[in-house]
């Protein structure tokens, strides 16, 4: 090994064990968002599961959605777990799903801490955020879905990391737009589910391609009223600052920009537009 | 702060790469849907009757389409200028949480700017096809 290829390594591992102290800054969170990032684990490590429903069903919490039923999808996922842990025992000795259940054992962690954190009290909320640390650092240290996992968090070996720039975004966010516990999460804030890590491009390109669902064949539609007495000017500016705003907050998240499939004007409608408060 | 309207301006954007992930189409959807501007009005007396059918106007439209069409362009110029630059930079690095909240911050700023004059700004994501009927039926 090369002594630069060393010297990375153990940057990497210094920057890796801070920022696992950071986790606890999961405390500081409104209770929804800390839900969310409940949801994003799930997101990220369901997804090649049949229990994307419990996805489903804590972006609903976190979007606000209390009646959302947690519990049937909690109780097939707990089975599920238990079932690849028997198996992975001896006389068994069944490798693939030992690996897998000591990954998904961590978000099983995660789940079974939203109550907590959704209840009034201060201690079980703590109590929450704990568990939640603890079944994040499992999820990511203990290979989070075994060596035969197509995750780029195991192959890396550096699954702390999207969940710290979660993390970070969720509590700049709370705290630029001022939001309360009660303040409804829309998960589609968190972007990509997977992103190139800012270290190593090339490497993580690739998979970073293969584990997102891809943008081909999606599109972004607005419709935009135009007040009456509004000149042709104005409604071009207005459309060049859209494009302008969409495609800057595309390629803040990682993405590489948008372009312009149609615009199309029309005239002759007669509505009521506008209001804001 | 409700003004009538007999125009109405659609704008589709795709992804300029089309393996750039869904979900970034997804997060611009969500800042241009903030929670924190509600649409108003007594629509029982404000909506108009609507007048005849919509036309298109076909020179506002090529005007627009190429305005947007030229900045975005641009935008994607001055990026693959600076890649070249700095080559280990070329995307799919999401920017630090600073850069999206303000960008994001921009859009409600915006947002509110034209809520304010009058402008009603509706944004959704959809699959292509759902475009396609969705312009077929409008036609």
């Amino acid at each position: 090994m090369s002594s630069d290829h060393y010297e990375k390594s153990r940057k990497r591992g210094e920057y890796i064990q801070a920022r696992e102290r950071h986790l606890s800054a999961l405390k500081g969170l409104p209770r929804l968002a800390q839900v969310a990032l409940v949801a994003r684990v799930c997101q990220r490590e369901l997804r090649h599961t049949k229990h994307m429903g419990l996805f489903h069903a804590l972006s609903d919490l976190a979007g606000g959605n209390h009646g959302s039923r947690l519990e049937p999808h909690l109780s097939l996922f707990r089975k599920y777990v238990e079932e690849l842990e028997e198996r992975g025992r001896e006389p068994h000795d069944d490798y693939e799903a030992m690996w897998r259940a000591v990954g998904l054992r961590g978000v099983l962690t995660c789940v079974d801490a939203v109550p907590l954190l959704l209840s009034p009290s201060t201690e079980r909320r703590a109590a929450g955020c704990d568990q939640v640390v603890k079944g994040v650092k499992g999820v990511a240290e203990q290979g989070g879905g075994g060596p035969n996992s197509s995750t780029i968090i195991n192959e890396h070996f550096w699954g702390i990391f999207p969940y710290l720039r979660d993390l970070d975004l969720l509590i700049a966010l709370a705290e630029s737009e001022q939001w309360s516990d009660d303040t409804a999460v829309d998960m589609d804030v968190l972007g990509a589910p997977f992103s190139v890590a800012e270290y190593d491009l090339k490497a993580w390109e690739a998979y970073v391609l293969r584990d997102n669902e891809p943008t081909k064949g999606n599109e972004i539609v607005v419709e935009i009223d135009v007040p009456d007495g509004t000149s042709d000017e104005e409604v071009i500016r207005t459309v060049r600052e859209f494009a302008e705003l969409a495609d800057g907050l595309h390629r803040v998240y990682g993405g590489r920009g948008l372009e312009v499939r149609t615009v199309e004007c029309f005239v002759g409608m007669s509505v009521a537009t506008g209001g804001a408060r | 702060m409700s003004r009538p309207s007999s125009r109405k301006v659609r704008i589709v954007l795709q992804g300029r790469e089309p393996d750039d992930p869904l979900a970034l189409l997804s997060a611009v959807k969500a800042a241009f849907n903030p929670r924190e501007i509600e649409i108003t009005g007594n629509f029982d007396s404000e909506i108009h009757d609507r007048v005849g059918e919509a036309v298109p106007n076909e020179l506002l439209e090529t005007q627009a389409a190429a305005e947007a069409k030229s900045v975005l362009d641009q935008l994607a110029q001055a990026v693959a200028d600076h890649s070249r630059l700095v080559p280990d930079q070329q995307g799919l690095v999401p920017s630090d949480p600073g850069s999206i909240v303000k960008q994001r911050r921009s859009i409600s700023g915006w947002l509110k700017q034209k809520f304010v004059a009058g402008w009603a700004v509706t944004v959704y994501s959809a699959t292509r096809g759902a475009t396609a009927a969705m312009l077929d039926r409008a036609e």
